[in-house]
């Protein structure tokens, strides 16, 4: 390191010679231009690379029969370009044709078990007319998205025709087996009371071949409406009565015409819901009485707003003694009470207080299995219409309820709006409750009558009323042979 | 007179501009140059692709006329340049054979011409097909630019000077 150093000092230190050969400044410093073919080579690399990006994944997919599909045909999803055929050829056994496809990049998802494929090529049908863009432009290949956990997958199976048109989410898928075919088709609708209320999904022979089965999904907000002795019958699209007095041609819509349709009709004491996979015989013929029949099910948003919380009323009977012919004679009012969180009771004047021709000392109260002399019993408001004449009483029995006993919240007791609105009746049985739209009123001061041509059973005294839109208990029900009411909380 | 450093310039010069144009060749040719839409018919070609596609129809007289004027002469023209400009491994009396060689076969590519072709395609067919270039014109482009000018600024006189 010294020595060097000293080396150095000591060539430093020395007068440099002029050199005699001039050599150009320039000569040895690189071109400017180089910078040109670092610029090209990283270009052309760029160049690569972007069409590697934009290049996707290749899959195989097996059809039956090309129909004339070839290569630079497109895949489409939801008619969008999703990939493209890239080779057409058969396979092996001359049996498949095998469709060579490369995704675009941003479809590499579709490449999953599951994903659905088929060409798509013109159909003229008696009830659909579709892929007429493929009668001028070229044939095309469709995919219908598999679930979008399935595995990775590049050969897939094509299907021979369009996939059968999935239920929405939430439908009720029924099985309907009727002897004959008779004229149904794959999306022919399901009516109830002549409105749409579903469709056939599938028509097809049972796999006993004893029967054919057409499956038909409900729409969820109907789904309420097909009970477990709902009868389903066929209807033709139309019916011709000739006879004396004339010609009678009878037709609901179009679409029935043409595909058939399918009409249901549930009794008036509905039977619980039923599951999905349900099966029922499709009747060739309707039965007069089934036409006849009106029950009144909440159905749709409705109902949905209700499902999870629904009061559970007990039964309460009012026992008292009369004299009558010189014997003494047991009496009984049976009813529904609403039991609330704050260990009060909800119910009617008459259901609390027994006539006056009662014999002292004879009345009793049973709620929930408990009795009670009525002195023993706390009115704690006439949470009734009229302040002279309250129709509704809330009560505080002697002691407790059994805990099993379900209790509505007291925020959801609240007077009724001024006008009419849609309600639903429960009692015990949620299947059995009762909806009843605003239009089947007529308010009358503190009571609401109930339209004269909807019969309710004198078994539902005193069923709460609950106002659909907001799950409030609005009333009790007091059903009459001749003209029901909902007397009003005020 | 030219002075040798002049000269030394020169050459690097032109062997920048070959060696542009040699890497953005691949891109040209290979990529996808055209991206033709016909009613709902959907093509994509490369250059390379398309003289493939032709011989395979059997237009062998047309497909080996663009193949030789469109890839093989310029190839053969822009690896000439470089030889004479950079490489310099051949002695003096094959450099002198190699520059006409490369005088004849640049006489003879046609890329520029080809790509004037396109434009007039483009002009022509917008009205009735949807038509876009693909990732390759880029490439193509300054190719025949970089040639071009490699091209221009080569002095023959540089053959004769040792490198």
């Amino acid at each position: 390191m010294n020595i060097e150093s000293e080396a150095n000092e000591k060539y430093v230190a020395q007068p440099a010679i002029p050199s005699a050969v001039v050599v150009p400044v320039h000569a040895d410093r690189s071109s400017k231009w180089w910078w040109i073919t670092a610029f090209s080579a990283l270009a052309s690399v760029a160049l690569f690379f972007y069409s590697r990006q934009t290049i996707g994944e290749p899959i195989v997919i097996e059809f039956l029969d090309g129909y004339g599909i070839k290569p630079e045909d497109r895949l489409k999803h939801h008619g969008i370009d999703v990939g493209q055929v890239e080779k057409v050829e058969l396979s092996a056994e001359l049996e498949k044709v095998l469709v060579h496809v490369r995704l675009q990049r941003n479809a590499s998802t579709l490449a999953r078990e599951g994903t659905q494929f088929w060409i798509v090529r013109p159909t003229f049908s008696i009830d659909s007319v579709g892929g007429l863009e493929t009668i001028l432009g070229a044939k095309y290949l469709a995919v219908a998205p598999g679930p979008s956990s399935g595995p990775k997958a590049s050969r897939f199976v094509g299907l021979e025709s369009p996939p059968v048109a999935s239920a929405k989410d939430g439908s009720l898928e029924i099985l309907l087996d009727s002897g004959t075919r008779g004229g149904l088709s794959n999306g022919a609708p399901i009516l109830y009371r002549g409105y749409k209320i579903g469709n056939v999904l599938q028509v097809g022979l049972a796999t006993d071949a004893r029967s054919v089965r057409a499956r038909c999904a409900i729409e969820p907000e109907y789904r309420d409406l097909v009970r477990t002795n709902t009868k389903f019958w066929n209807r033709s699209g139309w019916r011709l009565n000739i006879g004396l007095t004339g010609i009678k041609l009878d037709a609901d819509s179009m679409a029935q015409v043409v595909s058939g349709g399918i009409e249901m009709a549930t009794p008036d004491t509905p039977e619980p819901a039923v599951n999905m996979g349900h099966r029922f015989v499709l009747y060739e013929e309707v039965k007069p009485e089934w036409t006849q029949w009106q029950p009144s099910i909440g159905h749709g948003e409705l109902w949905n707003s209700l499902e999870n919380r629904l009061p559970q009323p007990q039964r309460m009977a009012l026992r008292w003694q009369e004299r009558s012919y010189g014997f003494r004679v047991n009496r009984q009012l049976t009813g529904w009470c609403l039991p609330l969180d704050d260990g009060s009771i909800l119910c009617l004047k008459e259901q609390l207080v027994a006539p006056d021709s009662a014999l002292g000392g004879s009345v009793s109260i049973e709620i929930a299995g408990l009795s009670w002399v009525p002195t023993s019993i706390q009115w704690i408001a006439d949470s009734g219409s009229a302040p002279q004449d309250p129709r509704i009483i809330r009560f505080r029995p002697a002691n407790q309820l059994p805990d099993d006993v379900a209790l509505w919240s007291s925020k959801y007791v609240a007077a009724a709006p001024s006008t009419p609105c849609s309600v639903v009746l429960v009692s015990d049985d949620p299947n059995s409750s009762v909806a009843l739209d605003s239009g089947r009123f007529a308010p009358d001061g503190v009571i609401w009558s109930i339209d004269s041509s909807i019969v309710l059973s004198s078994d539902l005294l005193g069923v709460p009323v609950i106002r659909a839109e907001s799950n409030e208990v609005i009333g009790l029900l007091v059903p009459n042979s001749k003209a029901s009411m909902v007397v009003l909380l005020k | 007179m030219v002075s040798r450093a002049n000269l030394k310039k020169m050459r690097q010069r032109v062997a920048a501009f070959t060696l542009a144009a040699l890497a953005l060749f691949p891109a040209a040719v290979l990529l996808p140059i055209l991206e033709v839409q016909r009613l709902g018919h959907y093509h994509q070609s490369s250059i390379l692709g398309g003289i493939f596609d032709l011989f395979a129809h059997g237009s062998y007289f047309v497909g080996g006329i663009i193949l030789l004027f469109s890839i093989v002469l310029p190839l053969t023209k822009l690896i000439a340049l470089l030889e004479l400009t950079w490489l310099c491994s051949l002695d003096e009396k094959h450099r002198a054979r190699t520059y006409r060689w490369m005088e004849i076969a640049g006489k003879w590519s046609m890329m520029d011409v080809m790509l004037l072709a396109l434009l007039v395609m483009l002009v022509k067919l917008s009205g009735l097909v949807e038509f876009h270039f693909g990732p390759a014109v880029f490439a193509f482009s300054l190719c025949v630019a970089f040639s071009l000018i490699a091209t221009l600024s080569f002095d023959p006189h540089a053959i004769w000077e040792s490198a």
